[in-house]
Protein backbone atom coordinates (compact mmCIF):
# COMPACT_ATOMS: atom_id res chain seq x y z
CA UNK A 1 0.00 0.00 0.00
CA UNK A 2 2.86 2.48 0.96
CA UNK A 3 4.17 1.60 -2.80
CA UNK A 4 0.59 2.41 -4.15
CA UNK A 5 0.18 5.37 -1.99
CA UNK A 6 4.05 6.93 -3.18
CA UNK A 7 3.08 6.85 -6.84
CA UNK A 8 5.23 3.92 -7.33
CA UNK A 9 4.74 2.61 -11.32
CA UNK A 10 5.19 -0.91 -10.78
CA UNK A 11 3.19 -1.30 -8.01
CA UNK A 12 0.30 0.38 -9.74
CA UNK A 13 1.01 -1.69 -12.88
CA UNK A 14 0.17 -5.01 -10.82
CA UNK A 15 -3.13 -3.30 -9.22
CA UNK A 16 -4.54 -2.08 -12.44
CA UNK A 17 -3.65 -5.24 -13.88
CA UNK A 18 -5.57 -7.16 -10.91
CA UNK A 19 -8.52 -4.68 -10.72
CA UNK A 20 -9.04 -3.74 -14.82
CA UNK A 21 -11.36 -7.41 -15.34
CA UNK A 22 -13.40 -6.16 -12.00
CA UNK A 23 -13.79 -2.73 -13.21
CA UNK A 24 -14.76 -3.94 -16.32
CA UNK A 25 -17.04 -6.45 -15.40
CA UNK A 26 -19.14 -4.52 -13.11
CA UNK A 27 -19.48 -1.69 -16.55
CA UNK A 28 -20.14 -4.47 -18.38
CA UNK A 29 -23.24 -5.63 -15.99
CA UNK A 30 -25.14 -2.28 -16.51
CA UNK A 31 -24.18 -1.39 -20.23
CA UNK A 32 -23.46 -4.56 -22.25
CA UNK A 33 -27.88 -4.49 -23.06
CA UNK A 34 -27.71 -0.54 -24.31
CA UNK A 35 -24.02 0.65 -24.91
CA UNK A 36 -21.29 -2.72 -24.69
CA UNK A 37 -18.57 -0.56 -26.49
CA UNK A 38 -19.05 2.21 -23.49
CA UNK A 39 -17.64 -0.50 -20.63
CA UNK A 40 -14.03 -0.03 -21.10
CA UNK A 41 -13.81 3.62 -21.53
CA UNK A 42 -15.92 3.50 -18.02
CA UNK A 43 -14.05 1.05 -16.74
CA UNK A 44 -10.14 3.11 -17.74
CA UNK A 45 -12.36 5.94 -15.89
CA UNK A 46 -13.33 4.26 -13.11
CA UNK A 47 -9.82 2.80 -11.94
CA UNK A 48 -8.72 6.49 -12.62
CA UNK A 49 -10.66 8.02 -10.02
CA UNK A 50 -9.64 5.30 -7.77
CA UNK A 51 -5.83 6.74 -8.34
CA UNK A 52 -6.35 9.63 -5.45
CA UNK A 53 -8.64 7.18 -3.23
CA UNK A 54 -5.35 5.22 -2.22
CA UNK A 55 -4.56 7.92 -0.09
CA UNK A 56 -7.98 7.00 2.57
CA UNK A 57 -8.16 3.23 1.83
CA UNK A 58 -6.01 0.63 4.41
CA UNK A 59 -5.99 -2.23 2.45
CA UNK A 60 -5.84 -3.48 -1.44
CA UNK A 61 -8.94 -5.45 -0.36
CA UNK A 62 -10.65 -2.45 -0.06
CA UNK A 63 -9.24 -0.88 -3.30
CA UNK A 64 -11.37 -3.58 -5.07
CA UNK A 65 -14.21 -3.01 -3.31
CA UNK A 66 -14.08 0.40 -4.27
CA UNK A 67 -13.29 -0.27 -8.02
CA UNK A 68 -16.30 -1.94 -8.11
CA UNK A 69 -18.53 0.41 -6.56
CA UNK A 70 -17.22 3.40 -8.45
CA UNK A 71 -17.71 1.71 -12.08
CA UNK A 72 -21.14 0.80 -11.11
CA UNK A 73 -22.04 4.18 -10.55
CA UNK A 74 -20.01 5.68 -13.54
CA UNK A 75 -22.27 2.87 -15.33
CA UNK A 76 -25.55 3.95 -14.02
CA UNK A 77 -24.79 7.51 -14.85
CA UNK A 78 -23.81 7.07 -18.05
CA UNK A 79 -26.66 5.19 -18.83
CA UNK A 80 -28.83 7.56 -17.35
CA UNK A 81 -27.28 10.34 -19.35
CA UNK A 82 -27.41 8.59 -22.88
CA UNK A 83 -30.86 7.62 -22.58
CA UNK A 84 -32.26 10.57 -21.09
CA UNK A 85 -30.32 12.43 -24.18
CA UNK A 86 -31.47 9.80 -26.37
CA UNK A 87 -35.01 10.05 -25.49
CA UNK A 88 -35.21 14.04 -25.18
CA UNK A 89 -34.74 14.05 -21.02
CA UNK A 90 -37.89 13.73 -18.84
CA UNK A 91 -38.91 12.36 -15.76
CA UNK A 92 -37.15 9.26 -14.40
CA UNK A 93 -40.01 6.89 -14.26
CA UNK A 94 -40.00 7.31 -18.30
CA UNK A 95 -36.43 6.64 -18.58
CA UNK A 96 -37.22 3.14 -16.61
CA UNK A 97 -39.93 2.80 -19.33
CA UNK A 98 -37.43 2.99 -21.84
CA UNK A 99 -35.44 0.59 -20.75
CA UNK A 100 -38.06 -2.07 -19.71
CA UNK A 101 -39.22 -1.71 -23.27
CA UNK A 102 -35.70 -2.12 -24.41
CA UNK A 103 -35.17 -5.30 -22.84
CA UNK A 104 -38.36 -6.20 -24.25
CA UNK A 105 -40.23 -6.46 -20.76
CA UNK A 106 -43.31 -5.48 -19.13
CA UNK A 107 -42.72 -1.93 -17.12
CA UNK A 108 -41.86 -2.48 -13.93
CA UNK A 109 -42.16 1.22 -12.08
CA UNK A 110 -40.28 -0.51 -8.52
CA UNK A 111 -37.16 -0.90 -11.09
CA UNK A 112 -34.78 1.87 -9.88
CA UNK A 113 -32.05 0.80 -7.97
CA UNK A 114 -31.66 1.19 -4.68
CA UNK A 115 -28.18 1.61 -4.80
CA UNK A 116 -27.64 4.18 -6.86
CA UNK A 117 -28.04 6.71 -3.58
CA UNK A 118 -25.16 4.98 -1.96
CA UNK A 119 -21.39 6.74 -2.20
CA UNK A 120 -18.85 5.01 -3.46
CA UNK A 121 -17.74 4.27 0.21
CA UNK A 122 -20.97 3.46 1.49
CA UNK A 123 -21.41 0.76 -1.50
CA UNK A 124 -18.29 -0.43 -0.80
CA UNK A 125 -18.35 -1.02 2.41
CA UNK A 126 -22.15 -2.90 2.12
CA UNK A 127 -20.62 -5.18 -0.56
CA UNK A 128 -17.76 -5.76 1.88
CA UNK A 129 -19.71 -7.04 4.30
CA UNK A 130 -22.42 -9.07 2.29
CA UNK A 131 -18.88 -10.90 0.75
CA UNK A 132 -18.43 -11.56 4.68
CA UNK A 133 -21.45 -12.68 6.04
CA UNK A 134 -23.22 -14.71 2.92
CA UNK A 135 -21.25 -18.31 3.13
CA UNK A 136 -19.84 -18.91 -0.01
CA UNK A 137 -22.63 -21.92 -0.23
CA UNK A 138 -25.38 -19.75 0.50
CA UNK A 139 -24.35 -17.27 -2.16
CA UNK A 140 -23.85 -20.25 -5.03
CA UNK A 141 -27.88 -20.82 -3.89
CA UNK A 142 -28.51 -17.47 -4.93
CA UNK A 143 -26.57 -16.93 -7.68
CA UNK A 144 -28.20 -20.18 -8.91
CA UNK A 145 -32.26 -19.05 -8.00
CA UNK A 146 -32.08 -15.51 -8.68
CA UNK A 147 -29.67 -14.71 -11.21
CA UNK A 148 -29.53 -18.13 -13.20
CA UNK A 149 -32.97 -18.66 -12.44
CA UNK A 150 -33.23 -22.65 -12.12
CA UNK A 151 -35.43 -24.25 -10.39
CA UNK A 152 -35.38 -25.05 -6.40
CA UNK A 153 -34.91 -29.16 -7.69
CA UNK A 154 -32.13 -27.81 -10.61
CA UNK A 155 -30.57 -25.96 -7.65
CA UNK A 156 -30.35 -29.49 -5.42
CA UNK A 157 -29.43 -31.61 -7.86
CA UNK A 158 -26.55 -29.27 -9.38
CA UNK A 159 -25.68 -28.62 -5.66
CA UNK A 160 -26.44 -31.96 -4.60
CA UNK A 161 -28.30 -30.91 -1.80
CA UNK A 162 -31.88 -31.58 -0.53
CA UNK A 163 -34.39 -29.59 -1.99
CA UNK A 164 -35.42 -28.55 1.05
CA UNK A 165 -32.29 -27.15 2.19
CA UNK A 166 -32.47 -24.90 -0.88
CA UNK A 167 -35.16 -22.56 0.65
CA UNK A 168 -34.00 -22.76 3.79
CA UNK A 169 -30.83 -20.97 2.55
CA UNK A 170 -32.25 -18.60 0.14
CA UNK A 171 -34.14 -17.50 3.01
CA UNK A 172 -31.48 -17.20 5.19
CA UNK A 173 -29.80 -15.16 2.25
CA UNK A 174 -32.10 -12.97 1.28
CA UNK A 175 -32.51 -12.56 5.60
CA UNK A 176 -28.56 -11.61 6.26
CA UNK A 177 -29.26 -9.37 2.52
CA UNK A 178 -32.03 -7.51 3.89
CA UNK A 179 -30.23 -6.47 7.52
CA UNK A 180 -27.18 -5.25 5.24
CA UNK A 181 -28.83 -3.06 2.69
CA UNK A 182 -31.23 -1.72 4.66
CA UNK A 183 -31.58 1.94 4.16
CA UNK A 184 -30.62 4.16 6.84
CA UNK A 185 -33.79 5.18 8.94
CA UNK A 186 -35.33 1.91 8.85
CA UNK A 187 -37.72 1.66 5.62
CA UNK A 188 -36.64 -1.62 5.30
CA UNK A 189 -37.77 -3.19 8.39
CA UNK A 190 -36.81 -6.68 9.04
CA UNK A 191 -39.55 -9.07 9.49
CA UNK A 192 -38.55 -11.03 12.42
CA UNK A 193 -41.25 -13.82 11.39
CA UNK A 194 -40.01 -15.07 8.37
CA UNK A 195 -36.02 -14.14 8.98
CA UNK A 196 -35.36 -14.97 11.90
CA UNK A 197 -31.84 -15.25 10.87
CA UNK A 198 -29.88 -14.56 13.87
CA UNK A 199 -31.65 -18.00 15.28
CA UNK A 200 -31.43 -19.83 12.67
CA UNK A 201 -27.70 -19.57 12.38
CA UNK A 202 -26.69 -20.37 15.71
CA UNK B 1 -49.71 -21.38 8.97
CA UNK B 2 -46.00 -22.75 8.09
CA UNK B 3 -44.02 -19.95 6.89
CA UNK B 4 -41.35 -21.80 5.54
CA UNK B 5 -44.27 -22.80 3.10
CA UNK B 6 -45.29 -19.45 2.39
CA UNK B 7 -41.93 -18.55 1.92
CA UNK B 8 -41.30 -21.31 -0.41
CA UNK B 9 -44.51 -20.81 -2.97
CA UNK B 10 -44.09 -17.16 -2.40
CA UNK B 11 -40.51 -17.81 -4.03
CA UNK B 12 -42.00 -20.09 -6.75
CA UNK B 13 -44.45 -17.39 -7.54
CA UNK B 14 -41.54 -14.24 -7.84
CA UNK B 15 -39.54 -16.79 -9.91
CA UNK B 16 -42.22 -17.46 -12.17
CA UNK B 17 -41.91 -21.12 -11.29
CA UNK B 18 -45.03 -21.59 -9.53
CA UNK B 19 -47.79 -24.02 -10.91
CA UNK B 20 -51.43 -23.09 -10.79
CA UNK B 21 -52.06 -25.32 -7.95
CA UNK B 22 -48.86 -23.53 -5.68
CA UNK B 23 -50.12 -20.26 -6.92
CA UNK B 24 -53.43 -20.85 -5.88
CA UNK B 25 -52.24 -22.31 -2.96
CA UNK B 26 -50.47 -19.19 -2.03
CA UNK B 27 -53.27 -16.80 -2.67
CA UNK B 28 -55.53 -18.58 -0.60
CA UNK B 29 -53.32 -18.08 2.20
CA UNK B 30 -52.84 -14.15 1.34
CA UNK B 31 -56.59 -14.27 1.69
CA UNK B 32 -56.37 -15.84 4.90
CA UNK B 33 -54.12 -13.40 6.26
CA UNK B 34 -53.43 -10.41 4.54
CA UNK B 35 -50.46 -9.36 6.54
CA UNK B 36 -48.96 -11.69 3.73
CA UNK B 37 -49.34 -9.47 1.10
CA UNK B 38 -47.07 -7.04 2.61
CA UNK B 39 -44.53 -9.51 3.51
CA UNK B 40 -45.38 -10.54 -0.27
CA UNK B 41 -44.44 -7.73 -1.48
CA UNK B 42 -41.05 -7.20 0.48
CA UNK B 43 -39.99 -9.96 -0.73
CA UNK B 44 -40.27 -9.26 -4.26
CA UNK B 45 -37.75 -6.10 -3.24
CA UNK B 46 -35.85 -8.38 -1.49
CA UNK B 47 -35.29 -10.67 -4.37
CA UNK B 48 -34.89 -7.45 -6.89
CA UNK B 49 -32.12 -6.13 -4.37
CA UNK B 50 -30.46 -9.78 -4.76
CA UNK B 51 -30.29 -9.90 -8.33
CA UNK B 52 -28.48 -6.25 -8.04
CA UNK B 53 -26.22 -7.55 -5.65
CA UNK B 54 -25.17 -10.36 -6.37
CA UNK B 55 -23.88 -9.88 -9.59
CA UNK B 56 -21.69 -7.39 -7.68
CA UNK B 57 -20.46 -9.77 -5.19
CA UNK B 58 -19.19 -12.02 -8.59
CA UNK B 59 -17.61 -9.19 -10.10
CA UNK B 60 -15.56 -8.43 -7.38
CA UNK B 61 -13.70 -11.87 -8.30
CA UNK B 62 -13.42 -11.34 -12.19
CA UNK B 63 -9.95 -12.47 -13.60
CA UNK B 64 -10.35 -11.61 -17.09
CA UNK B 65 -9.88 -9.83 -19.54
CA UNK B 66 -5.99 -8.64 -19.39
CA UNK B 67 -5.61 -4.89 -19.10
CA UNK B 68 -5.57 -3.20 -23.00
CA UNK B 69 -2.38 -1.24 -23.71
CA UNK B 70 -4.43 2.28 -24.35
CA UNK B 71 -6.16 1.83 -20.71
CA UNK B 72 -2.83 1.26 -18.86
CA UNK B 73 -1.44 4.61 -20.76
CA UNK B 74 -4.36 6.61 -19.33
CA UNK B 75 -4.19 5.48 -15.93
CA UNK B 76 -0.16 5.78 -15.89
CA UNK B 77 -0.61 9.27 -17.11
CA UNK B 78 -3.31 9.80 -14.03
CA UNK B 79 -0.89 8.12 -11.60
CA UNK B 80 1.80 10.95 -12.69
CA UNK B 81 -0.57 13.52 -12.42
CA UNK B 82 -1.73 12.49 -9.17
CA UNK B 83 1.46 11.82 -7.39
CA UNK B 84 4.27 13.53 -9.20
CA UNK B 85 6.78 12.00 -11.51
CA UNK B 86 8.52 8.81 -10.17
CA UNK B 87 11.28 9.38 -7.90
CA UNK B 88 14.98 8.73 -9.37
CA UNK B 89 16.40 4.58 -9.42
CA UNK B 90 12.92 3.46 -8.65
CA UNK B 91 12.79 4.18 -4.98
CA UNK B 92 9.72 5.66 -3.40
CA UNK B 93 9.67 9.46 -1.84
CA UNK B 94 10.59 8.36 1.65
CA UNK B 95 13.51 6.33 0.69
CA UNK B 96 14.46 9.10 -1.61
CA UNK B 97 14.56 11.87 0.79
CA UNK B 98 16.77 9.34 3.11
CA UNK B 99 18.81 8.19 0.84
CA UNK B 100 18.69 4.70 2.58
CA UNK B 101 17.75 3.24 -0.63
CA UNK B 102 20.32 4.23 -2.53
CA UNK B 103 22.97 3.58 0.10
CA UNK B 104 20.94 0.00 0.67
CA UNK B 105 21.59 -1.04 -2.99
CA UNK B 106 25.20 0.35 -3.24
CA UNK B 107 26.11 -2.45 -0.46
CA UNK B 108 24.33 -4.75 -2.02
CA UNK B 109 26.34 -4.44 -5.11
CA UNK B 110 29.60 -4.20 -3.31
CA UNK B 111 28.62 -7.36 -1.37
CA UNK B 112 28.06 -9.38 -4.69
CA UNK B 113 31.04 -8.02 -6.65
CA UNK B 114 33.19 -9.47 -3.14
CA UNK B 115 31.83 -12.69 -3.55
CA UNK B 116 33.09 -12.29 -7.31
CA UNK B 117 36.24 -11.71 -6.32
CA UNK B 118 36.24 -14.22 -3.53
CA UNK B 119 35.30 -17.28 -5.89
CA UNK B 120 37.67 -16.48 -8.21
CA UNK B 121 40.44 -16.32 -6.25
CA UNK B 122 39.33 -19.77 -4.94
CA UNK B 123 39.31 -20.70 -8.41
CA UNK B 124 42.84 -19.53 -9.06
CA UNK B 125 44.32 -20.95 -5.38
CA UNK B 126 42.91 -24.41 -5.93
CA UNK B 127 44.95 -24.70 -10.11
Amino acid sequence: MRALQAGDADAWNEVFHWLWPVALTTAQLKLRPHFPGEAQDVATEALGELVPKVREVKDVEELRLLAVSIAHHRAVSLLHERLTNQHGGGPTKSLESILDAKLGEPPDPLKRSSLEALEDEELAERLRRTIGELSPPVTAIMMDCFINELSYEEIAHRLRIPVSSVGTDLKRGLGTLRQIWARRGGNWKTSARFFDVSSEQQ
Amino acid sequence: MNADRFFDLAMRVIARQATKSERAELDALVAEQPELKAEFERLQADVRLAREVLPLVGATQATTPGLPGYARGRLHTKVLKTFGPPPVHGETTKEAASGTFCRWRWMRNLAATLEQAKSFIKQRTSR
